[in-house]
């Protein structure tokens, strides 16, 4: 500010001293004779242009671009405010361009860069067994295999394992079903977080026979009790056993995805904790400062070997992998640069718009830029000022591109069916407003220079001279046809992207999956072991859970399953050994009450499906699927075909098949791509295996939530500890896998309507203008016999002409770009011929209508009036 | 055009900052009073384009070479008043030097036979 002031009182300085000059040499001149009038205007015209002399002087002491940025500004915001229509309308171009981006930016960021809230993540790194002889990679880590490697290794600081699982939590009485980890104790002080009340757990309660003790995340804390800080010390029931609460963790932190509460590892755990061969835990740890992933990759190396030589049984042929946690949570899908690359030619389509509005506008503007240029303005000053308009512009699309993504990101994240994890979070931060700022900046620029060059290229002379026909005018309408076509094309990229990805949704969600989903509401419920010991209990459950449901209002037909997939390994399976081949189709194993294949409406093809006589004590059966009959018995004859079962509880140790049905099939994201995969299904009898955690299927034209509130006052009145959750319909559960998908498509959707409204809108713009331009021509056309129509067409002709150059060059370039898309297609071609023809076809359609509006203009145009204009 | 205005001045620069430092060596003088002084001294050949002399006093001003005060005239109203500071005069000397070795060179080059018959 002392720059301002000082500044300020040299420009009086100076002028007071030459206002001095003028009086003396005034008062000299008429004391000589001359008269007072004469006098002034002689001096006046010896000191020349006294402005400039002010300027030039004063311009001396420095300080001068400050001044004419400021200058610049006031001048601009005058310019934005005296044409309110413009700049409502550039302004809210520019914050649909930069609000998608930025609401892209954000999602990006919570995939990318978001920090994990612990202490130095960077060193944080995780453990991962790998089996290298079979079917199945990835395994998890034995706990005996944990201790070893946590006491005999130099390049970790700390080692801790985990399980995340889902449990029944039960606090007076009111069940629920929440997301927990089962922790070593020293996990807390490996991740350097500490609880914000009480305390973590101690190494002595992380044993077999230790204490059962929780801590608590936030979020639970605050949503199931209150926050109330009397809860340390009093008694939760955790599948059904007491547990007591010990600490609460601060807000912002979770681990591993999910988990709202930890317990101890040891007394989850049970007898995994001296079997080498139950790997079924993660292992976290800590490099120490300096050590790197190469060292303890290399130590790591060596402790399997010693642990595969020490125990081949079960640790031949493992490796273990360590990454780091910040890898292991950057993982992505090709989604991310497809969105990128979609929302660039958004903003892209929107700075073409932008840049021609304002060449438009710098047309309006000729005679202001020429008296400028008159008055002693360089032509670097003016593509300055004009600059500064254009970022002043993009500033302010910038702010309302902001609150649109705010809003955005919120509906990004509601449309997100599945449980997100804690570490994405899809928040406008500081980073993404960084980069939104960045992109502002180039995004005004870019808008600007065009026009800015155009505007400032005239000479002064042709400008000012009524009625001359300015250069600059015909080389912007250059620019502008230029700037129309690539708009088309962009848009038409966007359009035949959204085009495929749509119909191929179309035909996902069409498609026949074996059983028919619609119609159907699924529920799970989980038993405690401690609670119901016994199959006979659980099975005594299901038939009492099963009777009661069946007289609620509204259900057609009912049905409870439980996977069964433990069986895979226990079944003999005629032509699957060990040779398996990689792409072969998953074997799922279900177990189901009778009405299963009811309720989904799967076809029995021959045989019979299961009924009430198959009971825990008949003999043991089996149905399988048409896929999976044909692949084990290629000879047919299936019906009384027998399976070895070995290494299970089972009654019988031998199944029989008593029927085959339809196949079903599961659509999804698979490493190959979005497809549909057809497994082999195998059936056994409920009453014959029963599983704790099971699902409820019921045929019923009710809301799913409803019908459930229904079902958990039943099963309540059974047992008031458990929680029914997971209530969703079958479509969801059959379809909701593709929900990334669905999102990617509903976004380029998005994307490429906006992109075809803003070319179309460009379009308008051109042809608007060319009419006006051409009112005289149009006359004379007109005047010398032509008829209104041939007025139209060509007029018309002219905007279509441009959309079929922009159509032609978008389609090669999606041509080329849409291939990259083939992994997430499915049933249609990434260059699907009907629809690239279809979206030019709309494309050229809709710019014919938006250039025949303004045509309509000129043709209307009488001739008389057209010629009376010049 | 203002950086045509400006390369007038830089062509006149040398000249004007010599005469003007010249002027103030006889006294404090204001910008009016230094303009009429140049014009008398050179018996009206000289004028000093005013659009010139400020950028020029205010350069020099700049440089140190002199200072300015407002003062109040005789007939009462105030003026600004510049006045030679030691670094002026330092200046002036070498101005001045400067400005006689350009004379000698050019009436070297424009009398060439006075220098050849004395060989």
């Amino acid at each position: 500010m002392r720059f301002f002031g000082r500044r300020r009182r040299r420009t009086q300085e100076i002028r007071g001293e030459i206002d001095r000059h003028l009086q003396m040499a005034e008062q000299d001149r008429t004391e000589r004779g001359d008269a007072p009038e004469e006098a002034r205007h002689a001096v006046q015209r010896e000191f020349g242009n006294l402005d400039l002399i002010h300027d030039v002087t004063r311009d001396l002491w420095g300080g001068r671009w400050l001044e004419h940025l400021l200058q610049d500004i006031r001048y601009g915001a005058r310019m934005l405010r005296k044409n309110p229509a413009f700049t409502a309308v550039a302004v809210v171009t520019l914050g649909l361009g930069i609000g998608a981006v930025t609401a892209i930016i954000s999602v990006v960021n919570g995939f990318l860069f978001r920090p994990l809230p612990y202490r130095d993540p960077a060193r944080l790194v995780v453990l991962h067994s790998r089996n290298l002889r079979g079917v199945l990679a990835w395994m998890g880590n034995s706990l005996p295999d944990f201790d070893e490697w946590r006491g005999s290794n130099h390049t970790f600081e700390g080692m801790a394992a985990y399980a995340e699982d889902s449990f029944n939590l039960s606090f007076n009485d009111r069940p629920e079903r929440v997301q927990g980890t089962a922790v070593s104790a020293s996990l807390f002080s490996l991740l350097g977080v500490a609880p914000v009340l009480g305390r973590g757990i101690y190494p002595d309660e992380d044993r077999a026979d230790g204490a059962g003790v929780v801590v608590l995340g936030h979020d639970l804390w605050r949503h199931r009790f209150g926050a109330d800080p009397a809860i340390i010390g009093r008694t939760v029931r955790v599948n059904a056993h007491a547990y007591t609460v010990i600490g609460v963790m601060p807000p912002e932190f979770k681990f591993y995805e999910f988990a709202d509460f930890w317990i101890p590892l040891s007394g989850y755990a049970g007898t995994a904790l001296r079997d080498r061969g139950a790997r079924a835990y993660e292992v976290i740890a800590r490099l120490k400062p300096g050590a790197s992933l190469e060292q303890a990759q290399a130590e790591i190396d060596i402790l399997a070997q010693n642990l595969a030589h020490s125990f081949p049984q079960t640790n031949s042929g493992v490796a273990v992998d360590i990454v780091r946690l910040e890898q292991e949570r950057k993982e992505f899908g090709s989604a991310i640069p497809l969105l990128l690359g979609a929302v660039g030619f958004v903003l892209l389509i929107v700075c073409a718009n932008v840049a021609n509005l304002l060449i438009a506008r710098g047309v309006t503007r000729q005679k202001e830029m020429a008296i400028r240029i008159a008055v002693g303005a360089g032509r670097l000053r003016l593509i300055r000022q004009l600059l500064t308009e254009s970022i002043m512009l993009s500033l302010l699309g910038g702010i309302l591109g902001v609150v649109i993504a705010l809003g955005a990101s919120d509906l990004i994240v509601a449309s997100i069916p599945v449980k997100i994890p804690f570490w994405l979070k899809f928040k406008v931060d500081g980073r993404v407003l960084a980069l939104t700022f960045l992109i502002v900046a180039i995004t005004g620029l870019l808008v600007g220079l065009l026009p800015a060059l155009d505007a400032s290229r005239m000479s002064a002379n042709d400008q000012l001279k009524e009625g001359g026909v300015a250069p600059g005018g015909r080389r912007g309408r250059r620019f502008r046809s230029v700037l129309v076509v690539s708009q088309i094309g962009f848009a038409l990229v966007l359009m035949c992207g959204a085009g495929v990805l749509i119909r191929s949704f179309l035909r996902l969600q069409a498609v026949n999956v074996g059983l028919n989903p619609t119609g159907v509401v699924t529920m799970h419920v989980e038993l405690p072991t401690g609670q119901y010991p016994q199959p006979r209990q659980v099975n005594a459950f299901q038939n009492r859970m099963l009777e009661r449901i069946q007289k609620l209002p509204g259900v057609e037909s009912l049905a409870l399953f439980t996977s069964a997939q433990e069986l895979a390994n226990a079944l003999d399976l005629p032509g699957q050994g060990t040779n398996e081949r990689r792409d072969a189709p998953p074997v799922n194993i279900q177990s189901v009450s009778p009405d299963y294949f009811r309720v989904m409406d799967i076809p029995l093809r021959s045989g019979r499906v299961f009924t009430d006589q198959d009971t825990a004590t008949s003999a043991g059966v089996i149905i399988v699927s048409e896929l999976a009959a044909r692949r084990f018995w290629p000879r047919g004859n299936f019906i009384g075909q027998q399976l070895n079962v070995s290494n299970t509880n089972l009654p019988d140790t031998l199944l029989t098949v008593i029927g085959v049905v339809g196949d079903t099939s599961q659509p999804g994201l698979y490493s190959q791509g979005v497809g549909l995969r057809a497994g082999l299904d195998l059936y056994v009898s409920l009453a014959q295996h029963s599983g704790r955690a099971m699902t409820l299927a019921v045929r019923t034209p009710a809301p799913p939530e409803r019908f459930a509130a229904g079902v958990r006052t039943m099963v309540q009145e059974i047992n008031p500890e458990l929680p029914i959750f997971n209530v969703q319909s079958m479509e969801r559960r059959v379809f909701g896998g593709l929900w990334p998908l669905r999102a990617l498509t509903q976004l380029l959707g998005i994307f490429a309507g906006v992109g075809l409204l803003l070319a179309c809108v460009g379009i308008y713009g051109v042809v608007l203008y060319s009419v006006s331009q051409r009112t005289l021509e149009m006359g004379i056309r007109m005047a010398l016999g032509a008829k209104r129509s041939d007025v139209l067409k060509l007029i018309v002709g002219e905007g279509v002409m441009l959309a079929m150059c922009g159509a032609g060059i978008g389609l090669i370039a999606a041509f080329a770009l849409t291939q990259m898309m083939s992994s997430l297609l499915f049933g249609v071609s990434a260059t699907d011929p009907a629809v690239f023809l279809g979206v030019a076809f709309l494309l050229v359609a809709t710019a014919l209508l938006a250039s025949y509006i303004p045509a309509r203009r000129a043709m209307r145009a009488d001739p008389m009036a057209a010629l009376r204009v010049e | 055009m203002k950086v045509r205005y400006q390369n007038r001045i830089e062509l006149l620069q040398g000249t004007l900052d010599l005469l003007i430092l010249q002027t103030l060596q006889w006294g404090p003088q204001h910008g009016y009073g230094i303009s009429q002084a140049i014009r008398a001294n050179s018996g009206e050949v000289l004028r000093v384009d005013t659009g010139s002399l400020y950028p020029a006093l205010h350069r020099l001003e700049r440089q140190k070479w002199i200072e300015a005060e407002w003062e109040v005239s005789e007939n009462r109203q105030r003026v600004r008043v510049y006045h030679l500071t030691g670094k002026g005069k330092k200046q002036l000397l070498t101005e001045r030097s400067r400005w006689e070795q350009l004379q000698d060179a050019i009436a070297g080059i424009l009398s060439p036979a006075k220098g050849e018959s004395k060989a």
